[in-house]
């Protein structure tokens, strides 16, 4: 990764982090875009910065179960959430 | 044992091949990280549902302001960890060991905050086991502050050993120990592990801090 891209990285993931802050604050009740915005987060630094993108095979493979992870992560929440 | 940087440690026969089984390992090491990671995270969201009251309670107690700041420092830090890549592959040593030292002195530097953190919370009778007379009423609530103590201090265990690991590569490379294809195999190894504990500390502060404030 260039440098360049590095810091373009590094200002979606502080762009992120600004969107969680200020939606806790000001609008508390959606607790979902603090959680999105912390996904996007997680996902910026697993492909860019883990460098998924420039992997094949196995690398992919455990990329892949991370991100399965998160999304098992969001199904109980949201699930849990909607039977509630 | 012979090192050198001639062949690569037996049993491989080629530097490509230690790489790759470094990397397997590290990856394998960083799967059984985020499921324990992401199981604590999902029993933090479990009992959210479970127990809103007092999990509100406890998240108004926390100091929110510091953990931004950390997330913050621990984001730059991953930052220069990149940069510190680039820089190696560029073979320019001087500027590798500067992202070095600067993103384990802003892990220091998160490691200073949650102490302030953590003192700040002692004193206010917040952390188990230290207030008999906890300014928490509901038990749920206490019992979520022993949540958030067990989640942050295992994480700060992590950014230490991180710090530890940033150091002994600065010094490998300040004193030309860390040379060729043994550097940077350790150089992607420590950068690997770092971005890992950056990124469950940015599912861990929504889910302590920020998430029904």
């Amino acid at each position: 990764m260039t440098p360049v891209n590095a810091l373009k990285v590094y200002a979606g993931l502080l762009l992120l982090l600004a969107v969680e802050v200020l939606v806790a604050l000001f609008w508390p009740q959606h607790d979902s875009v603090v959680m999105l915005a912390a996904a996007g987060q997680f996902l910026l630094l697993l492909v860019f910065y883990l460098g998924l993108y420039r992997h094949q095979g196995w690398v992919r493979l455990f990329g892949w179960l991370y991100l399965f992870w998160l999304l098992v992560m969001l199904v109980f929440i949201l699930g849990e959430s909607a039977t509630r | 044992m012979i090192r050198s940087e001639q062949r690569p440690s037996e049993p491989f026969v080629a530097w490509a091949q230690q790489r790759e089984a470094a990397q397997l390992g590290m990856w394998l090491f960083l799967a059984g990280e985020a499921m324990m990671f992401g199981s604590l995270i999902l029993v933090a969201w479990f009992y959210r549902l479970q127990h809103p009251d007092g999990v509100a309670e406890a998240v108004a107690g926390l100091h929110f302001g510091l953990a931004t700041l950390n997330t913050f420092t621990l984001l730059t830090s991953s930052l220069l960890m990149t940069l510190a890549l680039t820089a190696s592959e560029q073979a320019s040593e001087r500027r590798l060991r500067h992202c070095l030292m600067g993103a384990t002195l802003l892990a220091a530097l998160f490691l200073a905050c949650k102490g302030l953190e953590y003192s700040l919370e002692y004193r206010e009778g917040l952390l188990p086991g230290f207030a008999a007379d906890s300014p928490l009423h509901l038990p749920s609530a206490r019992l979520f502050m022993n949540l958030y103590f067990i989640a942050t201090a295992l994480h700060g265990v992590h950014v230490l050993i991180a710090v530890g690991l940033g150091l002994w590569l600065y010094l490998g490379f300040a004193r030309g120990r860390l040379q060729g294809h043994q550097a940077s195999t350790r150089l992607e190894m420590v950068i690997l592990y770092w971005h890992l504990v950056d990124g469950i500390w940015v599912l861990l502060f929504p889910t302590l801090y920020l998430v029904g404030r």
